[in-house]
This record gives structure tokens, C-alpha cells and sequence, in this order.
């Protein structure tokens, strides 16, 4: 069984950052890169995939090479090899373009099963993983719950609107998968140390035969703004009554609870 | 020489062969056990056994060794009289006059009176044991029956000897059996009449002395001979530390311990010195709040373990690993309770160590198999990204010190003090205003003092003592080249646990540096009169009590400084909480047990809390942030937020200013 998961690089979730100067992207102060959390779930699914039957499990990763310290990690978890596809401008690539990078070097490795986290909470842009099952021309389930293998096909729950969702998956095939799945496993030291020794294969765009055109964005940003966060204090005074009354008319000006 | 010294000679051979086999058997499994038996600094060792072995200072802390004490001088001058009596039935009339009168004669003195103490210690004990029951030497059955076995025993051999001294006198001066002789006899025995009663003595006397060589290692006993060297051998090395493994060594196949023979020489002795007195277990605050955990079981099930497995072992060659401890020996609820609050260690009257042995447990739990509390692996992964158990941002954590006119060290390294913030102190909304009152403390005094903002990192503390032992050397790493890179010489921290890992490990990766609390700190500068609170305690404190913090009292001795600071104000009146100083019972944060969820029996805050609100206080104060956060929650759990205030020893004195 051959599985690859599809990782991504993203700054911590408390990481503080600020709209930059042209509006479209934000800076981040010297921010930790960590791996997208629902990506730590399609890993551990993937590597208990593995412990049940054997196989091999690769991670992919698009990004700067800021992503060699998450890939890093997904080896000590327990992926058996990694590939970043290394380029110093990934931030400015959109779900088309990186899908079509990673749907590239899936090509190259003709896997079983592909895991992806449902979504990257950078950007949650939601769309990577299954660009990539469309390009590949194989069938993908989302968001799933549950992911048990049986035999040559698997079964998938996905949560839907007050119930579950049972499907059987025939492999080739990728599943994005929610929170709850598993419990992400912590890194074992040995599994660290022998992390640090193996290598990180990296590729390039060129090596994959993608071109500028390939990959440009099909849509541009015009600008990103903060949610507005107006905090405003007024002190109601004299008898109650007043100030319930001045309590309810602001809330009726404010349109609050309407 | 006749029949019957050879058939004592013949006996005392059997039997001393049989001790000397299960001594070497004993032995043996006890260097199973890594690395060499620590034999430095030889001279405070020595001093160590004197007060704590010969002297007892560890047993008498309880009314109920004064008991042990007379047994174990008995014991002593006792010994000396059997050894006398034995070879003295091999080769007739022989003694140790021989040693000098002023010495043979004291001895027979001390035979004498002990004697008599020691039947008095045994008839209490037996009280003790089977009347008063204390709950402490609670264990299976065959344990009571092992205690039962030994008291009779030395009391039959008691008895004897002073049949024996009744009808032969020996010399000196022997009270004692004078007065039984008096008693009895009126006046003096003929010897020679009484022939046959003193051979029946002298025979039912060696024979209860072969009965317990004999016995004595199988039983529990085994502490008569290994706990005056295990008092010994206790590592000599600060309280609080918690020695790196070497992570970086490639021959290691595994780090922590994982089955019996990973512990050292010395934790093996440990589990032969113990008695099972069980004064570990009743200062456990796990054990006592009901969690699974009991310092003595630990002991206990080692012991049982390696027993049972150390025939094995002992066949195995040393590549092959022994059974996991893990579960079977020591489960998962007795591993993960235990608040590392030294309470055990502290109360042992032998040097026995239980949380240092948890700890090893805990880290091969951890780096070897990636298994332990999910809680608390969410804490390890928020120090891992953002360098604070909570995953608050990095780059907040200078914040709180912003518009009072602290200087960070990259702003002006040229000060005398770095104040180490500590995690707490920089993101705990509640810790905050401590760290701020510090700060204030020391711009009144003038001290010249930085933070290091941002740049500042987690000790290690929890990471270090939930197990994750290379996470703690990463932080202890990089938090040492930053201080470095200042020539940071002085710390100043307010957390204990902070306070005791700069402290007691940072020299370890070479790190050494003048650590502070801000207790002792406060104590200096009033002294030293470059502080002068001139106020009062703030006049809704009429009463006020000290919770002390496992790290800062029992593991650094810093007991006097808090209690001094508020003894400074004006109408302070401290009301000492009924378990205080190096007795005091943990808030239940300490081992990495901040982070996870408490789910077995009472909370061990909520325990602590109760005796506050017994004590009848409206203030306690603290100095530690873990134990203002768990006081603070126990408080509010019994609703009595409204009576009894938490404050930092710093907030009162700032206050005062």
C-alpha cells in the first residue's frame, strides 16, 4: 500500500500578524511554521493505514523552505520519505497552481490511497486536495471521520447535516479528512533523531515540466482587510428607569439583537 | 569441646551459610542496576549517616520513632551480647573483656538497660500495629504476619538473654537484671542449681537467633542491613535536580527506564531499605486525595518485580532487555499522578527515592513511546511552537511589561539583574499583576534590572518533569545562550519552578548563574533598608497564613523569606496552616499536573483549600504561580471566593510601598 499525504506549512495559530503595506497579503512577525492541524490527521491516518497492512507512506509539500522543518516533522511521526517541491514565491500560487505541482509529483509516485487535511488554516482555501483528485482523474471523499480499510476498497463516513454519510471508496483514490478522525500521535525520540538523518528530496517546477503558465493564478487579490473591531463604552447614569431607557434606545440605534 | 558446642557450631554454620546465599542473591540483583554505587564527597556522606542513620533524625520526626530509635540502639548493644553468647557456646568462657573494661562494661550496661527499652518499644509497637492500626502500614497480610514474626522473635531473644544474665551475672553494673534477680532469687543464684533452666535458655536463645538470620532476608527486615547504607549512598546532589540523559550518546538503545535493570545500583538498594512504614504515602497528596498512586507501592511492586524476575535476569545475558515495568509494575494512573512534590523523598527516614523513579518511568513513557496524558501533549506542543504551555503568541510575551519603564535587555544589557518573567508571569492575566508588582518593588529599591521580552523562553520545567527530557534540554539550550549573549550573571525569577530549574539544572548545560527568588530578594532589600514599607497589610487582612510551594520550601529550603516579608508589615498576625514548611501538602500543579485534568478522587487544590479555609484566614499568600492558580480555583470550588483573597507575597509588599 502506497499512501501520500499532502502536508502543508502554515504559521501558528497564534501567530501575530498585520495587513501588509498594499493591502494583499499579511506579514508575519517572526512566526513558527507548524503543520496545518487537519494535515497532522491525514498523517496519522495515513501512518495507521500503514501499521495495518504494511506499506509505505510519502508526504508532499509545496512551499519556501520553511516547510523543512514541518516535513521534518512529519518524518518523525513516521512518514517514510518526504518531497517538498521547493519555490521561494509559494505564498503567490493559488489552489490551482499548487494543485497542479502536487497532482505532478502524485503522478510520479502512482499511489494507493492519498490523505490531505481538509482544509489549510492559512488560507483555508479548501480546494487544493480535491483540484488534485480532479486532475488525477480519481474519485475523492471529503471532510471524513472515519477511514477503515477493507481489503481492496475502504469505508468512509463524512459528517453531514445531522447524521453520517457511509461511502466505500475504490483505490486509487484521495479523502481530505476532519478533526476527530484520530489522535495525532507525539513524536517518539528515536523516530526525531532518525528524522534528522534522512533526507528531504526536493524537486522543482522545472523538473516537474510545469511552466510559468502552468501554475499562474486564475483569479488576483485586491485587497485583504482586518474584521472591523470597533469597541465602543458608554457609561448609562441617573435613576434606573432612565437607564434602561437609554439602554434600549442605543440598542435599537446600534440595531443590536434585531 | 562438646557435643553440644559442636551441634551450635554446626548450626551457626548452616545458618550463616543460608544468610550469606540470599545476602549475595540480594546483592546481585541489586547490581543488576546501572552505573557505579555514588561514593563523593565521603565526608558529608559520613555526617549524613551519623545524624540521619545512627542519630535518626529522619525517624524521630514522628513521636512514633522514639519507639524505633531504643530498638535500634538495642539492636546494637543487643548484638554485641548475642555475638558474645554464640561463640562463647562454641569455645567456653570465652568474652569480649578482652575490648577493655571501661568498653565491656558499658556494653553490658547497654545490654541491660536497652533491653529493657526495647521490650517496652516492642509492646507499643505491637499496640501500634494491631491496636491503633495507622493507616500508613496498611499492606497485604502476609506483611502484618512478617511484623508479627520479627517482634516475637526479638522478644523470645530478649527474654532469654535476661534469663540467661539473671543466673549468670555478667560484669558491671546490669540494673536491670539485679532488680529481677532480687526479685525472683532474693539475692544470688547458684548457678550450678539453676544449670539446666539457663541451658534451656541459652538454647531457645541461639536458636531464635539462627531462626532470624536466617529469616531476617527474606523478609522485610532486609532493611536492618541496607537502609544505613542506603542513607549513605543517597546521591548528594541538590534536591531539585533531575539529571539530563544523554540524549546525544548513539550506543543508547533506549532513554528513561523501561524495564527494572534500566534503574541504578542505588535505586535498587531503595527497594531493600525500605520497611514499609509507609510515611512516603501518608505526606502523598495523591494518595491522600484517593488517586492510585502510593509512593510505598511503587517501592513495593519494584521490589516484588525484581524478585520474581530476578532469577531470570540474573541468567540473561546483559544485551537482552528485562520486562517492561510499564503497566503491569507501575500503571498509568500511578504514573501520571504524581505532582513531583518531593513530599515522599522528604518524609523517607532511609533515602528512598519514589518520584525520581516515576520520573525515569515517565520518560521512557514518553521519548521511547510518544504515549502519555493528551493534555499534556498539548502543553509540550504549545511550548515546542510558542515557548508557553498555553500556545499564546511568542511575541506577546514581553507585553506585560509594557508603559512601566522596564528596559529589555537587548534595549540595555548593562544592568545588574535579569527578572526572569517566567511563563506565568508573562501571559497568567492573574500572575501579571505579580510580575508588575516585582517590577515596581524593584524601581522602588533601585535595583538595575532588564526582562527579556520576546526573547524569552519556557525553563523547561514541566516538559522536563512530565518526561520529555529532550524538550527540556532544547529550552535549557537556547535559554542559556540568550542570557549569554547578555552576560546575564544574576536572575531574578518569582515562579519556584522556574527559580528551581535555573537553578539546579541550568548548570548542568553549563548555565550557572545567581538565581533569586523574589521572596529572598524582597528579605534583602528591607534588611539592607533599600526598601522601607512603611504601611500596613492592607486593613481588610486580619488574617493571614503562608501556603508554602513544593519547589521553593521542601527543594530549595526557602521556608523563612515569605514568612519574613509579611512578618515585616505592620499588624501582620501569620496563622501557620496545620501542614507547613518542609511538611506542607502540594497544590497538585507541580510534575506537568498543571496541564492535564484531575479525575480521580478529591482535588488535591480542593484538599489543600479546605485546610485554608479551616485555618479560618482571610488571606493567603503565596509565591508561586501555580499554587495562586490552583488555591485560587479550590477556593472558588468551595465558594468562598468572597472570604479568603490569594496574593503574592509581592503584591503585599508593593502594596505597602
Amino acid at each position: 500500500m502506497k499512501i501520500v499525504v499532502l502536508i502543508k506549512s502554515v504559521p501558528d495559530t497564534a501567530s501575530i500578524f498585520k495587513v501588509a503595506e498594499d493591502n494583499k497579503f499579511v506579514v508575519i512577525g517572526n512566526p513558527k511554521f507548524i503543520m496545518s492541524p487537519y494535515d497532522e490527521y491525514a498523517l496519522e491516518e495515513a501512518i495507521k493505514v500503514k501499521e495495518s497492512v504494511s506499506g509505505e507512506v510519502v508526504v508532499v509539500s509545496f512551499g519556501d523552505e520553511n516547510a523543512l522543518e514541518v516535513m521534518r516533522t512529519a518524518l518523525a511521526v513516521g512518514a517514510d520519505s518526504a518531497i517538498l517541491v521547493e519555490n521561494s514565491d509559494a505564498d503567490s500560487f493559488t489552489g490551482k497552481g499548487v494543485s497542479k505541482v502536487l497532482a505532478a509529483v502524485i503522478k510520479t509516485l502512482s499511489p494507493n490511497i492519498i490523505f490531505a487535511g481538509k482544509q489549510a488554516v492559512d488560507d483555508d482555501g479548501c480546494q487544493v486536495p480535491e483540484r488534485v483528485a480532479e486532475i488525477l482523474g480519481i474519485s475523492h471523499a471529503s471532510a471524513v471521520t472515519r477511514f477503515e480499510l477493507q481489503g481492496l476498497t475502504a469505508e468512509a463516513d463524512r459528517e453531514v447535516e445531522g447524521g453520517y454519510c457511509t461511502m466505500e471508496i475504490t483505490f486509487p483514490a484521495l479523502c481530505t479528512v476532519e478533526k476527530g478522525i484520530n489522535t495525532p500521535r507525539y513524536p517518539t525520540l528515536p523516530n526525531i533523531m532518525k528524522a534528522k538523518r534522512k533526507e528531504i528530496r526536493k524537486m522543482t517546477l522545472e523538473e516537474l515540466n510545469l511552466s510559468a503558465d502552468d501554475v499562474r493564478p486564475g483569479l488576483t487579490v485586491n485587497s485583504i482587510s482586518l474584521p472591523r473591531q470597533e469597541r465602543l463604552l458608554k457609561k448609562l447614569e441617573g435613576e434606573i428607569g432612565a437607564q434602561v431607557k437609554q439602554l434600549t434606545s442605543i440598542l435599537r440605534e446600534e440595531k443590536i439583537g434585531l | 569441646m562438646t557435643i553440644g558446642n559442636i551441634i551450635i557450631l554446626v548450626l551457626l554454620s548452616a545458618s550463616l551459610s543460608f544468610f550469606s546465599f540470599r545476602l549475595l542473591h540480594l546483592l546481585k540483583l541489586i547490581a543488576l542496576g546501572q552505573g557505579a554505587l555514588p561514593l563523593d564527597r565521603k565526608a558529608h556522606r559520613i555526617k549524613r549517616l551519623l545524624i540521619d542513620g545512627f542519630g535518626q533524625r529522619r525517624v524521630l520526626k514522628q513521636f512514633s520513632g522514639v519507639g524505633h530509635f531504643f530498638i535500634f540502639w538495642g539492636f546494637f548493644f543487643v548484638s554485641f551480647g548475642t555475638i558474645e553468647g554464640l561463640i562463647s557456646s562454641i569455645i567456653p568462657r570465652f568474652s569480649f573483656s578482652f575490648l577493655g573494661d571501661p568498653f565491656y562494661l558499658f556494653m553490658n550496661f547497654g545490654q541491660d538497660v536497652f533491653g529493657l527499652f526495647v521490650i517496652g518499644a516492642l509492646l507499643v509497637s505491637l499496640y501500634r500495629r494491631f491496636v491503633i492500626r495507622p493507616v500508613r502500614m496498611e499492606g497485604a497480610f502476609s506483611h502484618t504476619v512478617d511484623a508479627l514474626i520479627i517482634i516475637t522473635l526479638i522478644f523470645v531473644l530478649l527474654i532469654m538473654s535476661y534469663g540467661m544474665r539473671v543466673i549468670d551475672p555478667k560484669p558491671g553494673w546490669t540494673p536491670v537484671a539485679d532488680v529481677l534477680r532480687e526479685f525472683i532469687f532474693h539475692g544470688t543464684v547458684s548457678s550450678t542449681s539453676y544449670s539446666v533452666a539457663y541451658a534451656s535458655f541459652e538454647w531457645i536463645h541461639h536458636s531464635v537467633v539462627l531462626c532470624f538470620l536466617i529469616y531476617i532476608l527474606y523478609s522485610k527486615h532486609t532493611h536492618i542491613l541496607f537502609a544505613l547504607p542506603n542513607i549513605f549512598l543517597k546521591p548528594d546532589k541538590p534536591l531539585g535536580l533531575i539529571e539530563k540523559l544523554d540524549l546525544e550518546d548513539e550506543t543508547v538503545e533506549h532513554f528513561g527506564i523501561q524495564g527494572i535493570t534500566d534503574f541504578t545500583k542505588k535505586d535498587l538498594l531503595d527497594l531493600f531499605a525500605c520497611t514499609e512504614c509507609g510515611r512516603c504515602q501518608e505526606a502523598c497528596p495523591a494518595y491522600i486525595t484517593g488517586k492510585p498512586l502510593s509512593p510505598k507501592k511503587v517501592i513495593l511492586n519494584l521490589k516484588e518485580h525484581l524478585l520474581e524476575a530476578g532469577p531470570a535476569l540474573l541468567k540473561k545475558s546483559e544485551t537482552e532487555f528485562s520486562q517492561p515495568l510499564y503497566s503491569d509494575v507501575i500503571n498509568k494512573d500511578m504514573l501520571w499522578s504524581c505532582t513531583t512534590c518531593y513530599a515522599c523523598e522528604e518524609a523517607c527516614p532511609v533515602g528512598i527515592a519514589p518520584m525520581k523513579k516515576i520520573i525515569g518511568i515517565r520518560q521512557a513513557r514518553v521519548l521511547m513511546e510518544g504515549d502519555f496524558p493528551e493534555e499534556a501533549q498539548r502543553a509540550l506542543r504549545n511550548i515546542e511552537t510558542q515557548s508557553n504551555p498555553w500556545g499564546l503568541p511568542q511575541q506577546q510575551r514581553g507585553q506585560w511589561a509594557e508603559g512601566l519603564g522596564i528596559k529589555t535587555l537587548a534595549e540595555n544589557p548593562d544592568v545588574e539583574y535579569l527578572f526572569f518573567a517566567g511563563c506565568a508571569g508573562s501571559y497568567d492575566q492573574r500572575y501579571i499583576s505579580v510580575s508588575k508588582a516585582i517590577a515596581a518593588i524593584l524601581q522602588k529599591a533601585g535595583i538595575q534590572f532588564g526582562i527579556l521580552g520576546n526573547e524569552e523562553l519556557c525553563t523547561g520545567d514541566s516538559a522536563k518533569r512530565i518526561g520529555n527530557d529532550y524538550l527540556a534540554q532544547e529550552l535549557a539550550v537556547a535559554n542559556i545562550a540568550i542570557f549569554n549573549r547578555y552576560g546575564v550573571r544574576k536572575i531574578i525569577t518569582s515562579c519556584p519552578h522556574c527559580f528551581n530549574t535555573l537553578k539546579n539544572e541550568y548548570p548542568e548545560y553549563g548555565g550557572c548563574f545567581e538565581v533569586i527568588h523574589h521572596s529572598d530578594l524582597i528579605v534583602d532589600l528591607i534588611t539592607s533598608g533599600r526598601l522601607q514599607p512603611h504601611s500596613r497589610l492592607p486593613v481588610d487582612t486580619k488574617k493571614i497564613t503562608y501556603h508554602d510551594s513544593c519547589y521553593l520550601g521542601r527543594y530549595n529550603q526557602i521556608m523563612d523569606a515569605p514568612r519574613e516579608v509579611i512578618a515585616r508589615l505592620k499588624g501582620s498576625k501569620l496563622v501557620e496552616l496545620k501542614r507547613n514548611r518542609e511538611n506542607s501538602f502540594c497544590c497538585g500543579a507541580g510534575g506537568g499536573r498543571m496541564w492535564m485534568e484531575e479525575k480521580i478522587g478529591t482535588a488535591i487544590n480542593v484538599a489543600r483549600s479546605r485546610e485554608i479555609i479551616d485555618s479560618g484566614v482571610d488571606t493567603v499568600a503565596t509565591a508561586c504561580p501555580f499554587c495562586m492558580n490552583m488555591l485560587a480555583d479550590g477556593i472558588k470550588q468551595e465558594g468562598r471566593v468572597e472570604e479568603i483573597k490569594i496574593r503574592d507575597i509581592a503584591e503585599i509588599v508593593a502594596e505597602a510601598l
